[in-house]
Order: C-alpha cells, then sequence, then structure tokens
C-alpha cells in the first residue's frame, strides 16, 4: 500500500445545472510531487479540491487516496488528508492554541501528545508567540499560517492547499514554499491551487493548467516550460507613432496573434523560433514602422498559461 | 454499546470542549449567569416570602414557587437554548469551520453530539444555576423525589428535542439571524399555537410535543394554594367512556355519558393528566411523551448525520421519508382511534361537546384534519426529497456513466414517479383504515343514509399528492413556493374577500377558490354535508359545494396534466 501513489483521478466530472464546472479529470500524482493546480477563475481548480476533500459530491468520477477509494473507504482515504480552504477562516472566540487543541484531538491525540503537536505546528509556522491570541486578533496571513498549522497535525501524506499564499506577505510565502518542500522531502504529496502562476513556479515540481474545467496539460515545470517556449512568445513593440499600421500590418501574419495596444506600444503573441522573431523585426524596419524597441519575453510562467489558453481556443 | 458510551463521553468530545472554552470564559458568561441568579433568585423568594408572611403553609409556598421556576428554566433552555443552537450551526457553516470538523475522523454522531450540548452550553450553565431554588422548593415543599425525576427527565428530553431540530435545521438553513428568528418562533408555535389547536382538531399527540402535558400530569397536582388549585375543567374526565348511544347506527342523540361533566377543557382541548388514548391502549403521558420526542430525536440526528456526512445531499432518503409518514398515519389514527371506533371520547374534540354536533363534526372534519395533516407532512417530505433538476441530471449522468438507464428509485436523485407515488399508497392506506372504523361505528351512515361517496376526499388527497410533487420536480424549490402561495392561497383569499363583501356564497366565488387545490380537499371533505342536507332539501349551498368539488376537480386534473407534460419536456431537455 505504501508504493500507491497519493492520489489518482480517474474521469472526475462535476457539473452545476448546465454548468460543467470539471470535465472528465484524470490525473496520477506520486508521493513526493508538489503539483501546482493553475488555471484562471472558474477553471475549476476549487471544485476539484472540493472534490478531493470529499466536501462536494461529483458527478461521476472515481478517486483514490493513498489507495483508498474515496467514495467507498471515506474514513480511511480521509486520514492522511490535509485540507486548506481559499481564505480560510479560524474561529474568532478561541484562541490560537485552543483551535489547534479542538483539531489535534478530533485527529486523535490525546495528553501531552496533544500539546507536543499543537506546539510543534505553531512552530513550523512560525506563531508559537501567538499562542495565546484570539482568532480574531489575527491578520489575514497569520490566519493562513494558523489554518497551515491545523492543516499540518495530524502529519497529512497529501495535502490539497487552495490559493494558499493569498493574504501571505513574501516572507511567510517563503516560509510556505520551505514547509511545503520540507514536507515533500518526507513523502507527502502537495497539489496547491492559484491563479497566479508566479506563486507556484518556485514552489511545485510539477504543474497542471486547468481551462473550463478540463486539464489542459500536466507535467514537472521544467517539461512545460520548454513545451511552451518552442510555440509561443510574448513580444513587446514601441514605436514613435503609426500604432494602428503596425497592429494591421502584424494582424495579416498568421504567426501572430493576440494583438494589444496599449498608447504608443503593441503586444503580441508570436510563434517562432529566435531567427523568426529576428526576421520579423527586419521586415517592420524595412517597412519603414518608426520602431524604438522590439522586447520577447520568453519562458514565463503567465505566458505558458496563456499559450495553453489560446491553444485551447483555437 | 461501548460505541454508543464513546460517543456520549462529553469529556473525550473535542466539540464539546471547544464551546465550553468560548461559551464559559468569565467574561463573557457572567452578565448572563448574575442575570438569571438575580431574577430566579427574586421570582422565587418574593413569592414565598409574601406567602408566609400572610399564613399560608410553608410546605404550600414553596409548591407555589415550581410553575414560575419552571418558566424560567423552559425560557432558559427550550426558548434561548434553541436560538442558539440554531444559530451556532448556521455560523459555523457561514465560517466554513464545519468544513474542518467534517473532514476529522471524530464520528459524525460524536459531533453532532458535541454541537448539540456544546452550543448550549451557557444556557446549561443558566439552568445550573436555578437548581439551588428547586432544591429549596423540593425540601420546603416535601415533593416526591421520583415526581421531580420525571419532570426533568421530560424537560431534558424536550430540550434535547428542540436542540436537535435546531442542528437539524441549522445544517439546512444559511443566515443565523433568520435561524435565530425562526427558532425562537417555532418553539412559540409548537407550544402556543400547535398543541393546544392539534388537541381540538383531534390530533392530540402533537400536544406531546411540548413540555405542558407531563408539567399538567405531575406539576399541577403538587402546586396547591389559591392560584393554582385545578379547576374542574382541568381534572381527570371519566365521564367520557363508551356508552349504549355511541354505537353504530343512527342513535347519535345525546345520550347520559356524552352530557357535560369533569373533563377536559373543551375551549382548549388540554387534558393533561388523562392518560393517552392509542389504540385500544392507554399510555402515561410522561411514557408517551418521551417516546414521541425521542422518535423525533433519532430522526432529526438522522438528518443531521446525513447532513454532515455530505453537505449538498437531502436531510432525509426516501426510504426514511416513507418510514416517517408510515409512523405518522399510525399515530394519527392510533391516537383518534377511540372515537373512530365509537368506543369513547378521550378528548375534547372540534371544541363541541353536544353529541349530535360532535358525531356530524366528528364523520365530517377528521377525514378533512387527517387529510390536511398527511398532505402538510407529504410537502414537507416531497421538500426534503424530491431532487433539484441539477441533482436529477447529476443522477442521469452518474447512471450513464454505471450502465444503468437512470438513477435507482431511492437514490437522492432520483425522481422515479412510481417511487414517489408510495406516499399516496400509504396515506391512502390510512384512508382505508379510517374510513372502515368510522363506517363500523356508523358515522357514515349517520350522515348520508343513500350511501357515503367516500371516494371524494381519498381522490382529492391523492391528487392533490401527485400535484404537489410535480410542481417540486417541474418548479423547484423556489418556484413551488411560489406557486403554493399564488395558486393554493390567493384564490382561495380572493373568494373569501369576495363572500364577505357579498354576504353570500355564489358559484363566482366557488369557482375561483377551486382554482386552489387546497380548496378542493376542503370541498371534497364537506360534500358529505350536503349530501345530508340534500336529502331534506334541494339546498343552494349543496349545489354551490358540488359544483366547488367538481370545478375544482376539473382545475386539479388540467393543472396535473400540464405540469406531467411540463416534466416530460423537461425531463427530455435534462436528459
Amino acid at each position: 500500500m505504501d508504493q500507491a501513489p497519493a492520489l489518482e483521478i480517474d474521469n472526475l466530472r462535476v457539473d452545476y445545472g448546465d454548468f460543467t464546472a470539471v470535465d472528465d479529470l484524470s490525473l496520477k500524482l506520486p508521493p513526493g510531487e508538489i503539483f501546482g493546480l493553475v488555471g484562471p477563475n472558474g477553471a475549476g481548480k476549487t471544485s476539484t479540491i472540493r472534490v478531493l476533500a470529499s466536501l462536494l459530491e461529483p458527478t461521476y468520477g472515481e478517486v483514490r487516496i493513498l489507495g483508498h477509494d474515496l467514495f467507498e473507504e471515506p474514513v480511511k482515504a480521509l486520514e492522511r488528508l490535509g485540507y486548506m480552504p481559499d481564505l480560510a477562516p479560524v474561529v474568532p472566540n478561541l484562541k490560537v492554541w485552543e483551535f489547534l487543541d479542538l483539531y489535534a484531538h478530533s485527529f486523535g491525540f490525546r495528553g501531552s501528545e496533544k500539546r507536543d503537536r499543537v506546539d510543534h505546528c505553531l512552530a513550523k509556522v512560525k506563531l508559537g508567540d501567538k499562542r495565546n491570541d484570539y482568532g480574531r486578533a489575527l491578520s489575514r496571513g497569520m490566519t493562513q499560517r494558523v489554518v497551515l498549522a491545523k492543516t499540518l497535525l495530524h502529519n497529512p501524506k497529501l495535502l490539497l492547499l487552495d490559493e494558499p499564499a493569498s493574504g501571505m506577505d513574501p516572507l511567510a510565502r517563503r516560509d510556505l514554499r520551505l514547509i511545503l518542500q520540507e514536507l515533500a522531502a518526507d513523502g507527502a504529496s502537495v497539489i496547491v491551487s492559484s491563479h497566479i502562476l508566479s506563486e507556484l513556479a518556485d514552489m511545485c515540481t510539477s504543474v497542471g493548467v486547468m481551462h473550463k474545467g478540463r486539464l489542459l496539460h500536466s507535467g514537472s515545470i521544467a517539461d512545460t516550460l520548454a513545451t511552451i517556449k518552442s510555440e509561443a512568445t510574448a513580444v513587446r513593440v514601441e514605436l514613435v507613432d503609426s500604432v494602428e499600421a503596425v497592429a494591421d500590418w502584424l494582424r495579416r501574419d498568421e504567426r501572430v496573434d493576440e494583438i494589444q495596444i496599449e498608447g504608443l506600444r503593441v503586444s503580441f503573441r508570436f510563434r517562432g523560433e529566435k531567427r523568426d522573431q529576428h526576421e520579423l523585426l527586419r521586415a517592420m524596419i524595412r517597412g519603414d514602422f518608426p520602431v524604438v524597441a522590439f522586447s520577447p519575453r520568453e519562458g514565463g510562467m503567465e505566458s505558458v498559461l496563456m499559450s495553453l489558453i489560446t491553444e485551447e481556443r483555437h | 454499546m461501548q460505541s454508543l458510551l464513546g460517543v456520549l463521553n462529553l469529556a473525550d468530545n473535542p466539540v464539546f470542549h471547544r464551546y465550553r472554552r468560548s461559551q464559559l470564559r468569565l467574561k463573557v458568561s457572567m452578565a448572563w449567569l448574575l442575570l438569571t441568579l438575580i431574577v430566579t433568585t427574586f421570582v422565587t423568594t418574593l413569592p414565598y416570602i409574601i406567602q408566609t408572611n400572610i399564613g399560608a403553609p410553608e410546605q404550600a409556598a414553596a409548591r407555589n414557587l415550581w410553575i414560575p421556576l419552571l418558566i424560567i428554566q423552559g425560557l432558559i433552555l427550550l426558548l434561548k437554548g434553541t436560538a442558539r443552537t440554531a444559530a451556532g450551526i448556521i455560523q459555523e457553516k457561514i465560517d466554513q469551520t464545519l468544513d474542518y470538523q467534517r473532514l476529522t475522523p471524530l464520528a459524525p454522531l460524536k459531533n453532532v453530539v458535541g454541537y448539540l450540548l456544546g452550543l448550549p452550553i451557557l444556557e446549561y450553565a443558566m439552568f445550573a444555576l436555578t437548581l439551588p431554588h428547586l432544591a429549596f422548593i423540593v425540601i420546603k415543599g416535601n415533593i416526591p423525589l421520583l415526581t421531580v425525576l420525571s419532570v426533568y427527565t421530560s424537560l431534558f428530553v424536550c430540550t434535547i428535542f428542540y436542540h436537535m431540530t435546531a442542528v437539524a435545521v441549522g445544517m439546512v438553513m444559511k443566515r443565523w439571524i433568520v435561524g435565530y428568528m425562526a427558532s425562537i418562533f417555532s418553539v412559540v408555535l409548537l407550544n402556543l399555537v400547535i398543541a393546544p389547536l392539534s388537541s381540538i382538531l383531534g390530533l392530540k399527540f402533537l400536544q406531546y410535543l411540548s413540555v405542558f402535558p407531563v408539567i399538567g400530569q405531575k406539576v399541577q397536582p403538587m402546586v396547591e394554594g389559591p392560584g393554582f388549585t385545578p379547576g374542574p375543567n382541568l381534572g381527570p374526565g371519566q365521564n367520557f367512556g363508551p356508552g349504549p348511544n355511541f354505537g353504530p347506527g343512527p342513535n347519535f342523540g345525546p345520550g347520559p355519558n356524552f352530557g357535560a361533566g369533569p373533563g377536559p377543557d373543551p375551549g382548549t382541548g388540554f387534558d393533561f393528566a388523562e392518560p393517552v388514548p392509542f389504540f385500544d391502549m392507554t399510555l402515561s403521558p410522561f411514557l408517551f411523551t418521551i417516546l414521541l420526542q425521542g422518535g423525533l430525536i433519532v430522526t432529526f440526528a438522522t438528518m443531521a448525520v446525513r447532513r454532515w456526512k455530505k453537505a449538498d445531499k437531502h436531510s432525509l432518503s426516501k426510504p426514511y421519508a416513507l418510514g416517517m409518514l408510515t409512523a405518522f398515519v399510525v399515530l394519527v389514527i392510533g391516537n383518534t382511534w377511540p372515537i373512530i371506533t365509537g368506543q369513547s371520547l378521550p378528548f375534547a374534540i372540534f371544541g363541541s361537546d353536544v353529541l349530535a354536533d360532535r358525531a356530524e363534526a366528528i364523520a365530517i372534519g377528521l377525514p378533512i384534519v387527517y387529510s390536511l395533516a398527511v398532505l402538510l407532512l407529504c410537502t414537507f417530505l416531497y421538500f426534503n426529497t424530491v431532487p433539484t433538476h441539477h441533482d436529477y441530471v447529476r443522477g442521469l449522468r452518474r447512471a450513464k456513466k454505471l450502465g444503468r438507464k437512470a438513477a435507482r428509485p431511492w437514490d437522492d436523485d432520483s425522481a422515479h414517479l412510481a417511487f414517489m407515488s408510495l406516499f399516496a399508497v400509504i396515506a391512502l392506506a390510512g384512508f382505508a383504515v379510517l374510513f372502515f372504523e368510522m363506517e363500523s361505528a356508523g358515522f357514515l351512515r349517520f350522515l348520508d343514509g343513500t350511501g357515503y361517496a367516500a371516494w371524494r376526499l381519498p381522490l382529492a388527497l391523492v391528487l392533490v399528492l401527485v400535484y404537489t410533487l410535480l410542481l417540486l420536480q417541474v418548479l423547484e424549490n423556489r418556484g413551488a413556493v411560489l406557486s403554493l402561495i399564488l395558486v393554493w392561497l390567493l384564490p382561495m383569499l380572493v373568494a373569501i374577500v369576495v363572500s364577505a363583501a357579498m354576504e353570500r356564497l355564489t358559484l363566482f366565488q366557488t369557482v375561483v377558490a377551486s382554482i386552489s387545490p387546497l380548496a378542493t380537499l376542503l370541498a371534497a371533505g364537506l360534500m358529505p354535508i350536503g349530501d345530508a342536507v340534500a336529502q331534506v332539501s334541494e339546498s343552494p349551498e349543496f349545489a354551490t359545494v358540488r359544483s366547488g368539488f367538481y370545478t375544482g376537480l376539473g382545475f386539479l386534473v388540467a393543472q396535473i396534466a400540464l405540469l406531467g407534460w411540463r416534466w416530460q419536456v423537461l425531463r427530455k431537455r435534462l436528459r
């Protein structure tokens, strides 16, 4: 059983009336993986995570957590699962340690073991000095950290974190990254969702891109970037004038799409190699367009997302 | 047994401890605890001093304090505690902290017990502060300990019942203030309106949903003094036993055993000290209250655990709903059995104590009350078991994935008409028993010498049940509620206003009213009056009621056909 994948999803579908939030999603996550689930708002990330946390009943599909069927053996499946929702709350009229004590007790810890576990998790999120503060007195970022501590209480082997970094300052984000990497090193798997790719880039070992309920792409960060790099590049051109004329001229090029005009700048996506970019610039100058700057912005995670979504649209 | 003890072990219940910590902090609870202590001490000490000063015996003076103390304790546990439980569970849901708790391996029932006893823990602490006053009353009043024990067992069971209802309702509601107000309103309604009204209408068992019957049985006899001496109408009514004139046949004239005498108050129907009739048995109010409330506690606990396991599931499964309807029908018939079999009249009914009127009122009224009660319960059960379009489609897709044509009939996502028709079958079975026994007892022959047209009311009830079911399936909850207001109530109200303005009942009002399925049901129930009157004279009212019934039946069939057609179209579209 130890060799079982941390998570297996087969043909998962979630409908809200006529709207399909998750459409035939299949995924396998090995132990020790930090998987970033990324996509724009409404892509189906939260619905997927809520199904995995057993808080939402799917239309159909199979989910196995550490080899246990989520719908057939929910108690065993959920035993080693940690879930941290988006904008996770704490109980306002409980002290931080009381809040954690509640869940440590619920997860079966008793006596000194319970106290030690609470202290350990508080130390892990660097909130040991806040243990006697009330929930209502915590900032947004601190609240997120307390909930993260709660999620870690029972030493989960699969963590589901829905937009965990929202509200966290850069230091807290770094701490979150370190905690997740530490957990992964211990063999735990993590699914982190976000609509901000740069949040995930330095945190995850693999990434899945969701759009309109479908998983468009999944793979390691490096593979994903490599795949996309050769296919599309965001380019920004600065001009002295004739912005509309340049945009019209670009529209005639089949390798160009998503043209946007901002003042004297034209941004677009260009499918082609470095040499093709060079040819494009030469053609613009030969066409007597007043180009001041030509800036290709390659490899960013945002362009990965944009590229995949645009491909899906086409 | 061990696991049940584990569930009830509050020392090992983290949810209970969570509320113990948050609600019993001195600065949070101090004001309420002080208020309780001051008010209770004032309410019990002052009357005691006054009474003893004017020469009342200490025992009587102490016993007289028991009911005021019970009122305070009831307000704390039943009103404030219920409201706090409902509001608290809704707030947990809004805050999403309920979801955290759902994901822990703590058993669902243990969670429910934790919330049930933890949310109103401040109210239990306030109640505990009234116990020294109770001890004073018991010692000074020389009240038997067994009596005290049975009264407080009943109060505790009632408290658990109300709080369990609040937990179950809180799992469904979305705004805490609505839950808070609704629970206060429900407690007041149940105790001060439904309990007395239900007894008058013949559904006497509903009054055992309050704590009053046990207080009537156990506390009232204890209380002495001018203010609390039981009046003649509250004493046991012994003259309602079987009498020769109440047997089958047309002899429903006034007889010696049905004259006025000590017994239940005909105005309210309350008769707390009397044993509860149930088929051929009589049960003590204490036992009946415990059994009835215990059954409902189990039902609401089932609802809460079900919602706990899956937040988007129905509160009740379809088989459980059918079981609940069956139990209700058995309770209704069992409770009115001595009346419908003509054996005795164990409690005042329809506020009438003239035999001839009562016999007719029973023959006409009981089937109508039965129909309305069953319709009310079925509507509640339909609202809890009919799937939304979203659920229905989800069920279809899931079934297709599993290689089936549709969801299984008893699944939450199923809208299987034949399975849902079982509700109507159970209602009809109850009707059959009711009519058979009433016929045997001679009630029906008294009303209709030409043969009672027993098919009208059951037919109308079945049609109204099918109509309600289709309404929910086609329009879903909100649309159905709107339709209930516009189609069920509005035509009746218009007809009533026009009749009041014209000072007579004409065909116009009857036709308008008959648009409402509820009016059709009432017209069907009132038809026997028309039949009886028709034997004597060609009354215009008879013709009006008859027209109203047949017009209403026409409207009902037309609406069912329309909804049925809409449902078929919708099913094809949803598929």
